[in-house]
């Protein structure tokens, strides 16, 4: 029914208290990241982009990232490979292998980043991979993987078998089948589990800090020791950037989904 | 018909009363329209609902027959146009204060509450009765709907006729005035649904509140109904009884939607007061009983004929008092109970009905006439894509 | 070869393992899976045991004795869980009006609260607690807003507090709440609702004896979620909390990197793997992994 009561009124106004507590916060650090003033103060007196002009001519805060740039791409291909296969398996076939997987993706989401941080720690200390980008990757592909396997799988749960039963019946083989029929079709279920594994990786803080110490330091590294010590919007600026960036990468994963839903639309 | 004088208008409900025996709602729907976007689901609707009729919204899907009956249960806020319950404006009324009892095509059940919290959900929403009375009502809307024993049953512990029938007691307990069923059988195999048809035309004599029945079974509404509402892209096509509808549509979608007619195209060659010639693709002149089309000469026309209306004779035989054309047989099928025919008449198809003691005489190739009865064909206006 | 497939096809067996071996899908399925087992197994599982061994391998069970008997160690696992407990209930309390919202909402407002939802996920943990560093300190703007409203007389010390701690891990893990809420409320047969309205139930007798009851389980699987996620929180209580409000992840780092005891540092560590294994387990045994984000991720 249309009928507006006062509950709808209730309702919609605490939907829109909450929704501003999720968002105002952001648009605070935003808006001083623009401000003129050499102190934290919102509103900002007038803006100026005189903190961003201070990050970008920074050396310090440009190798922090391109380094977590390296990280993340490596993250990001490492799970993709690793990924994709583990998620048609799970969506294939079922088995003791299913729910050992689905327990396992689990507990690498949600198993607390200081408990990663400290056994990689331990375990990177004999094999020789501290203070090694890659070996921060590895670590990071740990978490990156589920994104990759979710998303996949959720794209191919709307998939349409029959279409690689049609390419093998008409001479694919299997294999050919799955990556020229498949593959393609889930491909932005890929992309998108990619993209959310390097934003995973850029915003990981303990493990970047256990596994490169404070010789290396990626943005979050960064970002960490910078929110302890600033007085004044350079953090605002430098973390209104990150957030920018991540922004940037949503809306990648959106305009990807819009399109997959518009060919499924048609298809 | 059954037409129950509507007596009661107005009158308070009485919280006690049985759910028998009292006179259904008479709904009138008056230019309802709904769009949804820019379709319009519905368009200026306008239908009188005999208090303690079963009504029947028959047609394809997206005929906006379901959009009508959400729009009668208030689901929906219509657009323009008005429903009255007993000649009262009810548009204003929230679903849950309209008294109307609802079968859903998924039947809609809890699936948090057994079968006879089920049912007594209605009971505990809208009357204020005693723990007994309300025990003692469930048990009986149990028995109508022969679901004894099975009160602590959760749905999902049920089968699909065994739902349905649940669904139908939770609609009737209260002893709603006015019924709603969005395709309830729909779900069902084809043996269950037949008994089922019946089963719902008892309850329906018995207690005698207003059905409206939505499907798009055109044997379900012929069966059921005391009148079918045939509706097409929003709007209704016809009115009538089923017999009404069935022998004499109003145009080629009611004929061809109730149950496969034959329709020659032709073109009218001359127009009697009472019968007009129709020369039809393979030159023959044929004989229609005018009805009420206002065509013009040399108009196109069809020529609406059912299949079990037409025999199938030797080509030499020319019936006194049958109209009928020369043929070529193309195809017989075997039904079981009868058989089913192909014939070519000029470039168009006719099917035939007919005993299946004649498969030995029909063979595809064969040269045959068919003939009917002038007064089982009718002109409709020409066959277009309406 | 073309023959066989069509009739596994029509036999209704999946046409990938074609031509009726039965070991087959279970070598192409090792195959696909042996992958992330691997480098799961070397770089999560692995290290972990590492971690356990080390928590034993000097002292036996004496750190475990420390951190279960010392006053000091208590009270972090006890404020531990009591911030958990609290932004558990704070996530439930503001995410469940939201989530039903958007069951019920049009698709259009549903698109556009999903975004607003889903916008501050994805910004940093670092960035989302600064924020609020900004917001409540003593010179920030809830202070500015309190003194000019005449609501107070000297600045409030909000920050470094229990319900700045709070107020920060409300607001991270809102939006998994809500999503992991919302996708369990969309399971919900929408017709239930018209079906209860029709047979007389007001809009909020209808939530109360239909809608709520069937989302009791969404709610329980969402709370377990959020309270694990809040286990491991270490940024937002550093940022935002005092020394009262340190949290495990705290003190292990503190242990690791600044004590550099590692048999406590894994022991403490192992306890909190355990506490976490334990919810997870339970999660996992009543809800199924692909409920969790159930592709509404975007």
């Amino acid at each position: 029914m249309t009928r507006t009561t006062i509950g709808d009124i209730a309702v919609n106004g605490f939907v829109g208290l909450v929704l501003a507590f999720l968002l105002f916060p952001v648009l605070v650090v935003v808006g001083i990241s623009f401000s003129s003033a050499e102190y934290l103060s919102f509103p900002p007196p007038s803006l100026s982009l005189r903190w961003y002009r201070a990050i970008f001519s920074n050396w310090q805060w440009i190798g922090a990232f391109l380094l977590t740039l390296q990280v993340g791409g490596i993250t990001m291909v490492l799970s993709s490979v690793l990924g994709v296969p583990a998620a048609f398996a799970l969506s294939r076939y079922s088995g003791r292998g299913q729910g050992l997987l689905n327990m396992l993706i689990l507990a690498a989401l949600i198993t607390p980043a200081v408990i990663k941080a400290i056994s990689i720690y331990l375990y990177y200390v004999p094999l020789g991979l501290l203070n090694t980008v890659w070996g921060l990757a590895f670590a990071h592909t740990v978490s990156g993987i589920p994104f990759v396997v979710i998303n996949v799988v959720a794209s191919l749960k709307n998939y349409d078998r029959n279409l690689e039963h049609a390419a093998i019946i008409h001479g694919a083989s299997p294999v050919r089948a799955a990556l020229g029929i498949t593959i393609p079709i889930v491909a932005p279920g890929i992309a998108v589990g990619a993209v959310f594994a390097f934003m995973q990786s850029a915003q990981e803080l303990l493990v970047a800090i256990f596994v490169l110490g404070t010789v290396q330091k990626p943005l979050s590294v960064k970002l960490w020791e910078g929110v302890q010590v600033a007085i004044d919007p350079t953090i605002a600026a430098a973390t209104t950037a990150v957030a920018g960036l991540v922004l940037l990468g949503l809306l990648a994963v959106m305009v990807v989904n819009s399109r997959t839903r518009a060919a499924a639309s048609v298809a | 018909m059954s037409v129950v004088a509507a007596s009661d208008r107005g009158r308070p409900r009485s919280e006690s009363e049985a759910p028998v025996a009292r006179a259904g709602v008479r709904v009138r729907l008056e230019r309802l329209t709904k769009f949804f976007g820019r379709v319009r689901a519905v368009d200026e609707v306008s239908l009188e609902i005999p208090s303690g009729s079963f009504v029947t919204l028959l047609g394809p899907s997206g005929s906006g027959k379901t959009t009508a009956l959400n729009l009668i249960a208030g689901f929906l806020a219509p657009d323009a146009g008005e429903i009255q319950f007993d000649g009262r404006a009810i548009s204003a009324l929230p679903p849950h204060k309209r008294n109307i009892g609802m079968v859903f095509q998924s039947y809609a059940l809890f699936p948090h509450m057994t079968v006879f919290e089920n049912v007594a959900y209605p009971l505990r929403m809208r009357d204020r009765l005693s723990r007994d009375a309300m025990r003692a009502r469930v048990a009986e809307t149990l028995q109508l709907a022969q679901l004894s024993g099975l009160e602590a049953r959760y749905p999902r512990q049920l089968s699909g006729g065994q739902q349905q029938r649940v669904s139908m007691a939770r609609a009737l307990v209260s002893g709603p005035r006015l019924l709603l069923m969005d395709e309830p059988l729909g779900a069902l195999d084809k043996r269950l649904r037949e008994q089922l048809q019946i089963e719902i035309k008892q309850i329906h004599r018995q207690i005698g509140s207003t059905f409206v029945y939505v499907t798009h079974d055109q044997s379900e509404a012929l069966t059921m109904s005391d009148l079918i509402v045939v509706m097409h892209h929003g709007r209704i096509v016809q009115i009538g009884s089923p017999p009404e509808v069935y022998e004499a549509p109003v145009n080629a979608f009611v004929a061809d939607f109730l149950g496969g007619a034959n329709l020659l195209s032709g073109q009218m060659v001359s127009r009697r007061s009472d019968a007009c010639e129709v020369r039809i693709a393979n030159g023959q002149v044929i004989a229609v009983p005018r009805g009420g089309l206002a065509e013009t000469e040399s108009a196109a026309v069809s020529i609406f004929i059912r299949p079990e209306d037409i025999r199938i004779l030797p080509p030499e035989q020319r019936p006194h008092g049958l109209m009928g054309t020369p043929a070529t047989i193309r195809d017989v099928v075997y039904l079981g109970e009868a058989l089913k025919v192909a014939a070519v008449v000029g470039d168009q198809t006719v099917s035939v009905r007919t005993l299946r003691s004649e498969v030995d005489r029909l063979a595809p190739g064969r040269e045959v006439f068919l003939a009917w009865a002038p007064q089982s064909s009718r002109l409709l206006p020409a066959a277009d894509d309406r | 070869m073309a023959s066989e497939l069509s009739l596994s096809i029509r036999s209704g067996r999946p046409a990938l393992p074609a031509a009726g071996s039965k070991a087959r899908p279970f070598i192409l399925q090792a195959i696909l899976l042996a992958p992330v087992f691997g480098w799961v197994t070397a770089f999560f599982l692995v290290p972990i045991g590492l971690m356990i061994w080390r928590s034993f391998a000097e002292a036996g069970l004496a750190p475990y004795v420390t951190i279960l008997t010392s006053p000091v160690y208590l009270k972090v696992l006890i404020t531990t869980l009591k911030i958990c407990l609290l932004t558990t209930l704070g996530c439930l309390a503001l995410g469940y009006p939201i989530a039903y919202v958007l069951t019920v909402a049009r698709p259009t407002v549903r698109g556009v609260v999903l975004i607003l939802v889903i916008l501050p996920y994805w910004l940093d943990y670092i960035v989302r607690s600064y924020s609020w560093m900004i917001l409540l300190g003593r010179r920030g703007l809830v202070n500015q807003l309190a003194l000019s409203l005449g609501l107070s007389e000297r600045p409030l010390s909000l920050l470094y507090t229990l319900f700045s701690v709070s107020i920060g891990m409300i607001q991270i893990l809102l939006p998994l709440m809500i999503l992991t809420l919302f996708g369990a409320m969309l399971r919900i047969d929408r017709h239930l609702l018209d079906a209860a309205a029709i047979h007389g139930a007001s809009r909020w007798r209808a939530f109360r004896t239909v809608f709520l009851p069937l989302s009791l389980p969404g709610v329980y699987a969402a709370g377990l979620l959020v309270f694990v996620s809040a286990l491991g929180f270490y940024i937002t209580p550093a940022l935002l909390g005092g020394p009262e409000q340190t949290m495990i992840s705290q003190t292990i780092m503190v242990l690791a990197s600044d004590l550099l005891n590692w048999p406590l540092a894994s022991a403490a560590g192992v306890l909190l793997l355990v506490v976490t294994t334990v919810l997870l387990a339970l999660y996992n045994r009543f809800f199924s992994l692909d409920r969790m984000f159930g592709g509404v991720t975007t």
